[in-house]
This record gives C-alpha cells, structure tokens and sequence, in this order.
C-alpha cells in the first residue's frame, strides 16, 4: 500500500512544507524549494508599504507549487477569516494557514480564536490548516470543526530549538485522526526527522531554512531528513533497551571459559 | 473627500477613482491586490470605481511567510 499524505482531497508528495519568510533574497526562494522538493508553501499578506514598494515576491515562485498563504497578523479570529478571504480573491487558492496571535513575546497561537476561524473558514470552503498549541481537546475540536489538518508548533516561531512539545504531538499523532504537521521552531533537520518518527504527516520550516548560512543546502539536508524521518517510521523503529543486548550470540567465543589469557 | 488608505485618513479629490488614488502612490509593478471596505476590486475596473467619502482602501501584496 503507497504511503500518501492526502490533504484537501489532494495527494501531497513532499511531506516538507517550507515557508519563504526571513530570506535575504527572494532568488533563494525558488532554489530552496526545488533542493528541499517542497510543494506546499506558505506566503503571507501585508499592506504595501507606499515608501519602499518591493518587487512582487510571488513571481519567484515555481508554478506548481500549492500556495498556502498564512493569517499572520492576525490577533482575532475575525481578523483571520478576512484575511483568509482576502487571500483567496487574490488568487492564492483555497488553502490557508490560519495563525492567530496576541502573544508578543513568545508568538504562541491563541488556540480559541483559531477554533473560531476554522469554524467559519471550513464552513466557506477552505482547505483549513490550523497552527495551534499542541491541546488535545483543541485538536479534537478543529478536527470536528473541518480542519484538513492540524499543526501543532514543535517551538516557538524562529527559535531553532526542535521539538520541545514532543510528547504532547505524540499524542495528537495517536489521538487525532487527521494528518499532524509539526510547525515552527525545528532548527536542524534532525530535529524534522524526529518530528518525522514519531509519526507526524509532514513538517513546516522556515526559519532553520532561510537563515542557514547556505539556505539551499540546508534546505536539501531537510528535504532528505522528512524523508529518512518517514521511512524510519514505516519501517517500525525497535524498542528502547534500559540494558545493554549483544548483538551478536554470547557463545563460541575464541577463548576458553573460565580463564583468562594474561 | 476623506478616505483611509491602508488605514491612514487621507484627503483625495472627490470622484476620484481607485485608479486615480494609485496613480499618485508607488507601487510595485505587479502584485498588488485592491481592497475596498473588504471587497476585492480587480484591476479591470479599477478605473471604473469612484470612491465616496468614508472608504476604506488597502493596498496589499504577498510577502514571504512561515
């Protein structure tokens, strides 16, 4: 049975979700995506700034890939669904990250506000991809409310400290029957493949990418690391030993019993 | 006319049209999307559509994001 990531009604083929936030040129863009072989991409919204207009960064953009454009700014989850709606009559697709936050310091998502904005979104039709605080009956609740899926942060936003909610997911990954993407703060790719082990469906980098001092190389060592990372869940890791077990029979040794040659 | 743009009031010249209203900012070449009081205005009428006192006209574009 092939191993596929089906999400929105569509067969995802790359479990890497990369985002194209933090990068010094937009040109590294198009590069990280094809050396991570990423397909889903995350954009965001802004208001054009009148006193330096930026090129059009969409343009740097392979056509094929799935535009996930995210609701960042948003504080409530009435500022999310405009922005969402807004996304979408722009051309971005139907998909959307919803990303709800108030909290400054720590750019932790208000899991309330995000169940309010899947609510309405998924009942407008989008495909919903909730970033939320790893709560189970969170999760539980976005999943019944429509959400294609639910992406649990691994750390705080741009922090590179791996996956710091590690049991938490687990239990989203057992729990919840909706494919889980671990999102934000894995800093190396293995930290992706840990992420990748325990079971999550795919993973959402940016920050580790765009700030490496070679973004496309880096973006390359994750791409490998999500796919190691699955293949070493399908493959059923062995269990953890509080003893040591030889590997290899502990008889017919070259020596005789019993004495040892000085 | 008072209207806010990108939430900022501004005074434009009564009946002027969104097309008119760009015209006098800097804008990038392509990519930006026209919202008026949360309505998408696509750029084949945005010659057409004469602002009244009271708007509220974003300019937004897609940025990079995580």
């Amino acid at each position: 049975m092939a191993d596929k990531l089906i999400i929105g009604g569509r067969e995802i083929e790359s479990r890497l979700f990369m985002g194209t936030g933090k990068f010094a040129d937009y040109r590294l863009i198009p590069e990280c995506i094809k050396a991570a072989k990423a397909q889903v991409v995350t954009v965001a919204l802004r208001r054009v700034d009148f006193a330096t207009p930026e090129e059009n960064m969409l343009k740097y953009l392979p056509e094929d890939v799935i535009l996930m454009p995210n609701t960042s700014g948003a504080r409530t989850a009435s500022e999310a669904i405009r922005i969402a709606r807004i996304a979408r009559e722009a051309g971005c697709g139907n998909w959307v990250k919803i990303e709800v936050i108030s909290d400054q310091k720590y750019l932790l998502p208000d899991n309330f506000e995000t169940l309010k904005a899947v609510e309405a979104l998924a009942k407008e039709g989008f495909v919903v991809l909730p970033y939320m605080s790893p709560d189970l009956m969170a999760a539980r609740r976005m999943a019944d409310a429509g959400a294609a899926a639910i992406m649990p942060l691994g750390s705080p936003i741009g922090t590179n400290r791996g996956l710091k909610t590690r049991e938490l997911v687990q239990i989203l990954v057992s729990e919840i029957d909706l494919p889980i993407i671990v999102d934000a703060g894995l800093g190396r790719p293995s930290e992706a493949a840990e992420a990748m082990e325990i079971g999550a469906a795919a993973v959402l980098v940016n920050t580790a990418i765009a700030t490496a001092e070679n973004p496309v190389l880096m973006a390359e060592a994750f791409g490998k690391a999500v796919e190691a990372g699955r293949q070493a869940f399908l493959a059923g890791p062995g269990a953890q030993r509080r003893f040591a077990e030889a590997s290899s029979p502990l008889t017919g040794f070259l020596r005789d019993e019993g004495k040892t040659t000085p | 006319m008072q209207i806010k743009i990108n939430g900022n009031a501004e005074s434009v010249p009564d009946n002027a049209t969104v097309q008119n209203v760009m015209a006098t900012r800097k804008l990038p070449e392509t990519g930006t999307v026209v919202v008026l009081n949360d309505e998408i205005i696509r750029a084949e009428v945005w010659q057409e559509i004469i602002l009244s006192g009271g708007d509220q006209l974003e300019f937004v574009r897609i940025i990079g994001g995580g």
